[in-house]
């Protein structure tokens, strides 16, 4: 019996690292047909759409003033910007030092609103709220320390224009720009640098898929209205809104050059806990949009589905299984070395075991590979001291994703056993 | 048991590998080749020369 569910372990990772192959083709079509086309703005101002920033802030005294100075000198008409900074259930001076901000002269002609709010719902209700006041055609989220480049929003705009009708909403990229504090941010920055450039790039290039990061994208204000705005229950409203979108049969743009900096997490214990309320988001938005395999949704949708199903149950699971296996197999070599005759339950035929370390070993290339393209299309990131960092990466920064994993799986069960609410956590930010 | 699954796991195995092994091979040398192409692109140093 054991065996079986080895084989069928070894097969999963086969299909999963399959469908990393695919998904990178996807991704080098992508560069390649990108790398051909120029840069190029928009021939009028005429023919961009108004837009509403919002801003979610709490407790961001340290980084806020920053990033709406960005957002204001941001390359877009002034006169089609709107911003709101909701300053959300703040106990520091964040609305202090935007009032400092507004009171600079050269914004007085700015359409530039301070929303101080009290109120429940965390990210996605401080925007609930926001909405009401927006009075662009779309509406653009960037998180409190988030630092979009100077065109990022004009490319989130462009690529709208290209397919209004069924665009609902469009992403840009995020940056790490603290990556390189120490070894986690460095491996954050792997990891954001592969999503962006290999996922998020390979699914939108195939299948026309696109996700929400939750900073720097824009979505059409009717849309988010008919929907009945952010989703306050989920932990994770950007996967969440997502899927409403898709569901809506509308699609969600990739806008490459669009970028946008963020600050990562720079210690073990305010990373574990923002990924942890981020799996167990995901989990939760991944069951509760399952039925869309069953039902008569698009097939878009199915395929979204089933690649976060796939990745948070079945690849995982698989994972797990046997890594366990390999340290109970472990085990039993040393107490071999004392008691001769144990066997461990956990085997493979020897000549089957030969071909099962070959492609195990293929698997961790296809690993490194998949970090080392996304770092080739990114100017300057593909480096000697990226390349041993990837190679490393596999050991250490990667398998913290099973602890996460059993963490948001375990926590959510806890939810649901004792109808525990989930508290919003705000990562800490560094200064 | 042990019999049964080798008849057939170990072709399976092999195909899988030699599919990896191509695949990991071609996307190597296609990242080396963005790489360069990127490289070369934005290298404001080397177009200034």
């Amino acid at each position: 019996m054991l065996d079986i569910l080895l084989i069928i372990c070894v097969i999963s990772i086969w299909i999963a690292s399959s469908e990393a192959v695919v998904i990178m083709m996807g991704a080098i079509r992508f560069i390649h047909r990108q790398n051909k086309l120029p840069l190029a703005f928009p021939d009028n101002n005429e023919q961009l759409p108004t837009v509403t920033v919002m801003v979610p802030a709490h407790n961001e005294e340290v980084v806020i003033a920053a990033t709406v100075k960005h957002i204001l000198h941001l390359n877009y008409p002034p006169e089609k910007v709107q911003v709101i900074v909701i300053a959300d259930n703040c106990s520091d001076d964040t609305a202090g030092r935007l009032r400092e901000l507004k009171a600079n002269p050269q914004y007085a002609e700015r359409d530039f609103m301070i929303m101080e709010r009290k109120g429940t719902g965390g990210k996605s209700g401080a925007l609930n709220d926001a909405i009401e006041f927006a009075i662009g055609e779309w509406i653009c989220i960037y998180d409190a320390d988030a630092a979009p480049e100077k065109n990022a929003l004009m490319f989130l705009a462009q690529k709208s224009l290209e397919n209004p009708e069924k665009y609902g909403a469009v992403f840009g990229r995020n940056k790490a720009r603290n990556r390189n504090q120490n070894f986690l941010s460095k491996c954050i920055n792997l990891e954001l640098v592969t999503s962006q450039r290999i996922y998020h790039t390979g699914l939108w290039e195939l299948f026309k898929i696109g996700t929400i990061p939750g900073t720097n994208y824009i979505i059409k204000t009717e849309l988010i209205k008919e929907l009945g705005g952010w989703d306050t229950q989920a932990i994770t409203e950007d996967t969440a809104v997502s899927f409403e979108i898709m569901a809506k049969g509308q699609l969600i743009a990739l806008a490459p050059q669009a970028e946008a900096y963020q600050q990562e997490p720079e210690n073990l214990t305010v990373y574990m806990k923002q990924r942890e309320r981020w799996g167990k988001g995901n989990l939760r938005v991944v069951l509760d949009n399952f039925h869309h395999l069953f039902d008569s949704s698009h097939w878009r949708i199915k395929v979204l589905v089933a690649y976060y199903a796939a990745s948070y149950f079945w690849f995982l699971l698989a994972v797990i299984i046997l890594d366990l296996a390999f340290v109970i197999n472990i085990g039993y070599f040393i107490v071999q070395l004392f008691v001769p005759g144990v066997i461990s339950p956990f085997q493979f035929a020897p000549d089957v075991l030969v071909y099962l370390l070959i492609s195990g070993g293929l698997m961790y290339f296809i690993y490194v590979l998949q970090i080392n393209l996304a770092l080739a299309s990114d100017f300057g990131q593909s480096t000697i001291r990226n390349f041993i960092l990837s190679c490393v990466s596999f050991y250490t920064y990667a398998q913290l994703f099973l602890v996460l994993s059993i963490r948001a799986f375990y926590s959510m069960l806890v939810d649901k056993i004792t109808g525990r609410q989930s508290k919003w956590y705000k990562t800490q930010r560094f200064g | 048991m042990l019999k049964t699954y080798t008849s057939w796991f170990v072709p399976i195995s092999i195909a899988v590998t030699i599919i990896f092994a191509i695949m990991t091979f071609a996307l190597s040398v296609v990242t080396l080749i963005i790489r360069a192409k990127v490289n070369k692109k934005y290298d404001r140093g080397k177009l200034n020369a």
